[in-house]
């Protein structure tokens, strides 16, 4: 028995040492970690991959829960085209529908998925930024370009809608609650936007359709320039010439071409998207019909009468390709799922409408063209300038106006601004042009009026600031007046 | 007495902060086995009192992601493809905020109790009182979209759940041709959330959309359900198409202004109830009468709340809003417009998920060996057996399942569904024969 004190010892020893460092602290096989990850050229491009994923989102009928999924630009139909005089929903289900009445609150899931996507966006922007350095030398600007392009196109969007931002350029953890939780300038945001594009505008080029470029560039800063509080219509213009005079897009012959060839001539920068791929399609293909239902919802962006009438007015052969009316409803028909077929009734609709691989056209020729004579009027009236006329005409020709016949002496804003509508309605501009042109608040509470939208006032003009941040803010976060 | 010591570590858990300790001890005194009680089996057969106390650690959390489950500490990658140029290109993405101070969750428990036996342990049974603290909870905390993300798993705040639990087993009758026995089991239960960091008072809302709120403050339940009060319905003719709501009932109602201010705003909000039930019970009575075996279990529980918005979907309510909340504000129903709030928002979707169910009853015959010797079977048993037969719920309650839980329910944000999938009313029959 004298030993058995050095035997007990024996066993304490075993107790504490039984677990080794290799155990406890295991390399996860199935995982990858950042620390051991970002080690070569291939994985900072696919960090950057990851920035376009995001800005794509998740499909709704994928996976319906909200805190799991950011739908990415699937929803800015409901914050750029309902919320105008353009579309609205079949019916009044949910904060879908408050869109259209402008009665968004703080709560609204939508306009929050908006701010959490773009910032998610932002975040992994300026995650890759931090690890630039580890990708090849000849492929750190480029890279470095791209992912401020990403973070411009975000930011862009997000001081449009919201207004003043919280402005992070670098990864931010969440205790740094004054960077978190101070709202910028749109100065300021403006100012960083142009920084981002121009870095992209110098050290980008146009390999690429679907990821970012030097026109996607061009064309986008021309947009800021123009939107921004004192807008810049000379250095706009000037982009915008740079990509006419570049040559390497065009318009296409046949407008319906547009849509349904994808990456084709026209397109100069697109979110893109798969058919029948459940994590790389999207959901608003579907959503926009109504009649013969195919989405989870009754019908979104269903077309008002007042729009029909401007397609009436000066459409040309650009309506059918537009929308079509079901008897019931005018629905949406720049965007139908791969396989549909509504000269057929009832209309059918694909194999897989809830998957669908419609892209998303952030930026087309004509949009360039048309900026190209908003430029030269400048904020004005109207312009007699030539030139601007020219790039007016070109849009107007391919919509099947005769080139001399049809051609004004003078274009107007208001001219250009319907133009605009026709041309590019439901891709996600008419909400942006309106505020671009000054002319949001006169055209939507007319539009609030006649439609019985007693909801409406100048103040929704600005989305709120989602609830959950004010109230994660500890109070330093405000609210945007009247909400 | 007893005593024990664990020292556990968790791969889980950052690299400082993977070991816990957790350390419980235990009194426990047999006055059945004292002089004074030790002649008295007929009277009292067994007394025990005992008083515990201990501490155990939690590791298991679970955020709908296997990888972030098993490697909160690290900062994962996720593939994050997307199509460009007409395909699928490869990336990735940061999966989550990583957490290398994660530790432990701590339980606490303090434990006192009697084990008891009366006439020949004919009546047996206990009876304890239980505190348990559990902090550091292993939980998502919302965090700023602006930092890419919308939670992290943290280490956070501190819960109290205490109360009862009572066991009671009887034989009340015991002979060769007739046996009863009867067992009843209840136990009482007090959610608090002790405390809760910067996070205390926070809102959340359910993973659909739905606008449906819960708050997490101190002194009250966690997951607390929070809303409008509904004052009064408004009628048909506000309706933008009131024919289409089954029942004609309006998806808005006219809410009570609970800070008297004039308007309604958040400021109007209050808890409305929590997903916990104060009281669960059991009966269960088993006899045996000659061949015959018959037993049946009576089941309920009492002062649950579950956010059911059921009807929002059964009874189309959602089309029900109004067009024109300045009409009914011009007929002089309510001050202004804010007052119509739509129901889901309200303690009208709140309901209780209190319930009574005779839970089981099973009836069997088994036939004796010298029934069965000649048709050369080893045994043989008819039975029949039905589940829920009997199922009540409370008036408030129009679902189909108060015990229903939607699995996307986070522990913050707990006690919701939508109707829920429907109980099973079941009824076997069946016979058993062993060759």
């Amino acid at each position: 028995m004298k030993y058995i004190k050095y035997i007990l010892l024996v066993g304490i020893g075993i107790m504490f040492h039984s677990c080794d460092d290799e155990f406890l602290n295991p390399i996860p096989d199935s995982a990858i970690v950042v620390d051991a990850f970002f080690a070569s050229d291939a994985d900072v491009l696919a960090g950057i991959i990851g920035i376009y994923d995001a800005i794509q989102g998740v499909n709704e009928n994928t996976e319906t829960n909200i805190t799991r999924a950011n739908r990415g630009v699937q929803f800015e139909y409901m914050l750029s085209e309902m919320r105008t005089d353009n579309t609205r929903t079949a019916t009044l289900e949910g904060t879908k529908a408050d869109f259209h009445r402008y009665r968004v609150d703080p709560n609204n899931i939508q306009s929050e998925d908006m701010y959490q996507s773009m910032y998610e966006v932002i975040f992994r922007a300026n995650n890759v930024l931090e690890f630039i350095d580890v990708a090849d030398e000849d492929n750190r600007n480029s890279y470095a370009a791209e992912a401020k392009f990403l973070r411009a196109f975000a930011y862009f969007k997000l001081v449009r809608l919201f207004g003043e931002v919280p402005l992070v350029t670098t990864v931010v953890g969440p205790t740094e609650k004054e960077l978190l939780f101070t709202r910028e300038s749109t100065a300021k945001v403006y100012s960083q936007i142009v920084s981002d594009l121009q870095d992209a505008v110098d050290n980008l080029d146009n390999t690429h359709k679907s990821r970012a470029s030097q026109a996607a560039a061009q064309g986008l800063l021309a947009k800021v320039y123009m939107t921004q509080d004192s807008p810049d219509y000379s250095a706009a213009q000037q982009l915008c010439e740079a990509i006419v005079n570049g040559m390497e897009f065009s318009l296409e012959d046949n407008f319906n071409d547009v849509f349904y060839n994808e990456l084709n001539d026209e397109i100069i920068f697109a979110v893109q998207y798969e058919s029948g791929n459940t994590l790389e399609s999207q959901s608003f293909s579907s959503e926009f019909t109504a009649t013969i239902r195919q989405g989870r919802e009754d019908g979104h962006n269903m077309v008002n009468d007042n729009l029909v009438a401007v397609f009436n007015a000066i459409g040309g052969n650009r309506t059918a390709t537009s929308f079509w009316n079901t008897g019931t409803w005018v629905e949406v028909a720049k965007f139908l799922p791969e396989g549909s077929d509504i000269t057929v009734s009832p209309p059918t609709y694909g194999s897989s409408p809830r998957d669908a691989g419609n892209d998303v056209i952030v930026l087309r020729y004509a949009d360039v063209l048309l900026m190209h004579a908003e430029s030269i009027l400048a904020g004005g009236a109207s312009t007699n300038d030539g030139s601007a006329i020219d790039s007016y005409m070109a849009v107007r020709v391919r919509a099947g106006f005769d080139a001399s016949a049809d051609r004004p002496s003078t274009l107007t804003k208001e001219t250009l601004l319907d133009e605009r509508r026709v041309e590019l309605a439901f891709e996600n501009q008419r909400f942006y042009d309106l505020l671009r042109f000054g002319v949001a608040d006169p055209v939507l509470s007319a539009h609030a009026a006649e439609m019985g939208y007693s909801d409406y006032n100048v103040r929704q003009l600005l989305l709120p600031i989602p609830a959950r941040e004010i109230n994660l803010s500890d109070g330093l976060l405000t609210q945007n007046p009247g909400y | 007495m007893n005593a024990s010591f664990r020292r556990d570590a968790s791969s889980v858990f950052g690299i400082d902060s993977k070991w816990g300790n957790f350390p419980a001890i235990s009194f426990g005194w047999n006055a059945h086995n004292e002089k004074f009680l030790l002649d008295r089996d007929d009277l009292v057969s067994r007394l025990k009192f005992r008083v515990s106390y201990g501490l155990t650690g939690n590791e298991n959390f679970t955020v709908g992601d296997d990888i972030i489950n098993a490697y909160p500490y690290l900062a994962l990658l996720n593939t994050s493809n997307a199509i460009s140029g007409g395909g699928i290109t490869p990336g990735v993405s940061a999966l989550n905020i990583a957490n290398t101070l994660l530790q432990w969750e701590a339980s606490k428990e303090f434990n006192p109790g009697i084990d008891f036996g009366f006439m020949s342990n004919r009546i047996t049974g206990s009876i304890d009182y239980y505190v348990r603290t559990s902090d550091k909870l292993l939980l998502e905390n919302p965090v700023s979209y602006v930092t890419g993300f919308d939670a992290g798993i943290v280490n956070l705040g501190e819960v109290e759940n205490s109360g009862f639990e009572f066991e009671l087993r009887t034989r009340n009758v015991s002979n060769s041709n007739f046996k009863w026995t009867t067992t009843l089991i209840a136990s009482t239960n007090k959610n608090e959330l002790l405390s809760f960091g910067e996070s205390d008072g926070a809102l959340l809302e359910d993973g659909f959309g739905r606008n449906s709120q819960w708050i997490n403050s101190i002194g009250n339940p966690i997951s607390s359900f929070y809303g409008f009060v509904v004052d009064k319905e408004i009628a048909t003719e506000y309706y933008d198409s009131p024919y289409i709501p089954i029942n004609g009932v309006s998806e808005d109602v006219v809410v009570k202004d609970l800070n008297g201010d004039g308007l309604i705003t958040d400021a109007d909000k209050t808890i409305l109830g929590d997903p916990y039930a104060d009281l669960i019970w059991s009966l269960t009575n088993t006899f045996e009468i000659g061949n015959f075996d018959f037993s049946f279990m009576i089941q309920g529980s009492q002062g649950a709340q579950v956010k059911n918005i059921g009807d929002q979907y059964f009874g189309t309510h959602w089309q029900g809003s109004t067009t024109d909340p300045q009409a009914v504000v011009d007929a002089g129903i309510i001050p202004n417009a804010t007052f119509l709030q739509p129901r889901i928002w309200t303690n009208d979707v709140v309901q209780s998920a209190g319930y009574f169910s005779l839970r089981n009853v099973n009836i069997g015959y088994n036939f004796t060996k010298d029934q069965l010797s000649r048709f050369n079977l080893g045994g043989l048993r008819v039975y029949a057996s039905a589940q829920n037969l009997i199922y009540m719920t409370s008036d408030e309650y129009n679902g189909f399942n108060p015990e229903f839980i939607d699995n996307s329910n986070s522990p913050r944000a707990y006690g919701s569904q939508r109707a829920g999938t429907p109980l099973f009313r079941t009824v076997t029959a069946g016979v058993n024969v062993n060759f």
